[in-house]
This record gives C-alpha cells, sequence and structure tokens, in this order.
C-alpha cells in the first residue's frame, strides 16, 4: 500500500500523472480509477481563483484521510496531487488516482477522498472576478456528500 | 512564537505575526492578547468553528502553549 501526497503551486498534467501512476502498478492491482478537477469559469463570474494551504499541516491531513482510505478500502496505491496559489479557469486544481484489486474499490476510495478534499481538506478558497473577491466555502451538498463517508452512513 | 492566520482570518489579522508568549500562556490567552480589547477580534478568534493547531496538532481552547513554535487559526476550511 502506497500512499503519495503533493501540494504545491506548480502545475502539472494529469495524464503524465496518471500514466506514471499506472506504469507503477503492482501485479496485484486489477483496477485504477482517477479524477482531474478543474478550475471552472462560473460563466464569467470567475477571473482567477487563490487557493491558499498551511505547509506541512494540509499534507498531514491529506495524508492522514488517505491511509483512512488505503485501509478501508484495502487499496494498493494512492496518489493526490493539489494545485495553490493563482489559477485561472481551465486550469487543473486537482489530481487523485487510486489503484486497487478490484473497481468498486478503487471506484468509491476515489469518490471518498474528492469528497474529502472538497468539504474538510484545510484549504481556503478566495474567488476573483467582475464582482469583486470572495471566500469561498464548502455548501451543503459538499458537507452531505462527505456524511456518505462516515461509519454509521457507510455503505459497507 | 510564531502566530499564523489563514483563510479570512487572514485578511483581517495579518497572515502572520511573532510574539513573545510564555509556556504557561494557554490558546484562549493568547487569543486576549491577539485581540488587545478589540471584542470582535476575540469573538471571531472564540468561535466553534475556528480550528487552534499547535504544533500541527489540533487543540481546544484551554490548551497550554509549552515549548510549541508555531500556533495556527483555522477558519472553516472552503476545500480545494
Amino acid at each position: 500500500m502506497s500512499v503519495s501526497v503533493k501540494v504545491g503551486p506548480a502545475p502539472f498534467v494529469p495524464a503524465e500523472e496518471l500514466a506514471a501512476f499506472e506504469q507503477a502498478r503492482g501485479g496485484e492491482t486489477g483496477a485504477c480509477v482517477s479524477f482531474s478537477g478543474y478550475v471552472r469559469a462560473e460563466r464569467g463570474g470567475v477571473e482567477r481563483l487563490v487557493l491558499q494551504h498551511y505547509p506541512g499541516y494540509t499534507e498531514q491531513e491529506i495524508e492522514r484521510i488517505a491511509g483512512d482510505a488505503a485501509r478501508r478500502f484495502s487499496t494498493d496505491a494512492i496518489r493526490i496531487r493539489h494545485r495553490v496559489g493563482a489559477m485561472t479557469p481551465g486550469e487543473v486544481i486537482v489530481f487523485v488516482a487510486v489503484a486497487a484489486a478490484h473497481r468498486r474499490a478503487a471506484f468509491e476510495a476515489c469518490d471518498m477522498l474528492m469528497d474529502y478534499l472538497k468539504s474538510a481538506a484545510p484549504f481556503w478558497k478566495k474567488e476573483e472576478g467582475p464582482g469583486g473577491a470572495r471566500w469561498i466555502e464548502p455548501t451543503d451538498e459538499d458537507h452531505a456528500d462527505r456524511r456518505r463517508w462516515e461509519k454509521d452512513n457507510a455503505r459497507d | 512564537m510564531r502566530v499564523l492566520f489563514f483563510g479570512r482570518l487572514g485578511d483581517y489579522f495579518g497572515p502572520a505575526r511573532d510574539m513573545e508568549i510564555g509556556p504557561d500562556k494557554t490558546v484562549a490567552e493568547v487569543i486576549d492578547l491577539i485581540g488587545a480589547g478589540d471584542a470582535q477580534a476575540i469573538e471571531v478568534l472564540s468561535r466553534n468553528s475556528t480550528a487552534y493547531i499547535l504544533d500541527n496538532m489540533r487543540v481546544k481552547g484551554d490548551a497550554r502553549i509549552g515549548a510549541a513554535a508555531e500556533l495556527a487559526f483555522l477558519p472553516p476550511a472552503s476545500g480545494g
């Protein structure tokens, strides 16, 4: 089981991340699932997104939840890449890849990790647009998505 | 000690400041020092939704600073 987490300002290419991840898979891996997230333009409402993190602590918290997902779904490998700093619409912001013996574990681990990253990971997001700048907080839907993975609500 | 403020708290207090804080002080007492009589500042930092991170460990307001080098105030996370 391996977990790789990198958070930083440098752009990356999801296809290259996925290729490297799949190339490193072990012989017991039967499924690889990945997710790439991009900055939305919000129909012209967003000109720039600025994402702040707490260096060291943010990585520590993401590694902790990735470890939880790895144990829960018996994954073979997890790779998480997350941008911070200033980004414009169309730029990639997050990449998550999961390798597991079977597809359902890989899909569910990836889904759980994205729900966590979208609602609870220590990032602070400011949208800048024609109407000014505003800090963003998770929506009720984001919180509901994350609660699906709490033990009492778990499907497994 | 290095004191950090993230997200909208950074807009209010500035991103970081260095403070002389004795090891016997609690986080709540540090908030009083930062607020310096500004009731709104103290209220913002004392909200249940504000997380306190002492040398990368989440703590409560009654935690003592001890030998910690860094205290961070985190508003609710936006997520990525």
